[in-house]
């Protein structure tokens, strides 16, 4: 019984110290709250930082990897591009073959004389 | 309502957090409300725990930050006793640094910052309350300070579970929890810190 009334009266004493608290210090008490409760809005969500480790990953194994070949797209302007000259070919060596027509004749007739 | 059935339903709301009067019975229902609740008081510990402002200052902020970062997500009932128990932690880390720091650097003063001003508020309330009598107030604001004196001379055991306990209104169970230590030795030393806070301080606390 002796312990709850000393007890009583020593913490009734420190109550009156606690709600006497000098400004300053309840200024620092409160910024220090506001700063550990503002940790919890800036803190980044489990989620965003999965997705993130996720894209890292991936990111590496294509660039580490060494069978992956880059993909070469076609475009169709290079692909037009490719083949003109190709078909400005034909078109010469069509023009040719009336030259070596000669040719055939010339060889047709050595053979012809040679018999 | 009788005494018993108000206790019975105090003591279900303060065990049950999703009852209608938890909140009422705490005092608080968020982690704002909850830590402006308690951050005078915590602090007030922390400062005749380690006789330095700043370190109390620093001690209760790490608590706070620890607390919001690892146990928001728990029932506000369970908010007090893990924050006693972040509060021993740090304060005893704290001992054992300045343990260290002593065994190495032996020629250092002691880190202590504490003047006599942090009774003025005190006697400022005392004196605009109208309280007319300087002898009343000069003996409560002695008796403050032997009080404090007389728990900064307590083991840092004795000092919490004096705290914890006559202070803040723990039971012994929640007192244990924070201190890290079992029912018997909670009550074994919050027996000591009352034997030893009787001798120091009889002349001021008798009648």
């Amino acid at each position: 019984m002796k312990d709850k009334t000393d007890s009583q009266l020593y913490s009734d004493d420190l109550d009156a110290l606690v709600q006497n608290t000098h400004s300053k210090d309840l200024f620092r008490l409160a910024s220090a709250r506001q700063n550990a409760l503002r940790q919890t809005a800036r803190r980044p969500s489990s989620m965003t930082w999965l997705v993130a480790a996720t894209c890292c990953c991936m990111l590496a194994f294509v660039l580490i990897n060494p069978r992956i070949e880059p993909a070469v797209v076609e475009s169709p302007i290079t692909a037009k591009k490719t083949f003109e000259p190709l078909a400005n070919q034909e078109l010469e060596a069509l023009d040719d073959l009336d030259f070596y027509y000669w040719l055939d004749i010339y060889d047709a007739e050595t053979i012809a004389s040679a018999d | 309502m009788d005494a018993h059935t108000t206790n019975a339903k105090a003591k279900l709301s303060s065990t049950d957090p999703l009852s209608e009067g938890a909140t009422d019975a705490l005092g608080y229902s968020t982690l704002e409300e909850f830590l402006k609740f308690i951050e005078r008081r915590a602090f007030h510990m922390a400062r005749i725990s380690t006789n330095n402002v700043d370190d109390a200052h620093d001690i209760v902020q790490d608590t706070m930050y620890k607390l919001v970062e690892k146990y928001a997500d728990k029932a506000p009932a369970d908010w007090k006793p893990l924050f006693y128990t972040i509060l021993r932690s740090k304060t005893t880390d704290y001992y054992r640094r300045n343990a260290i720091r002593d065994k190495v650097f032996p020629w250092r003063k002691p880190n202590s910052n504490e003047s006599d001003d942090y009774l003025e508020p005190l006697i400022n309330l005392s004196t605009s309350a109208g309280t007319d009598d300087p002898d009343s107030m000069l003996v409560r604001s002695e008796r403050l300070q032997q009080l404090t004196s007389a728990i900064k001379q307590l083991p840092l055991r004795q000092q919490q579970a004096f705290m914890f306990r006559a202070w803040e209104g723990l039971s012994t169970l929640q007192t244990a929890t924070a201190m890290g230590c079992t029912e018997g030795s909670v009550k074994t030393h919050y027996s000591r810190a009352m034997k030893r806070l009787r001798a120091l301080l009889g002349d001021y606390y008798e009648g």
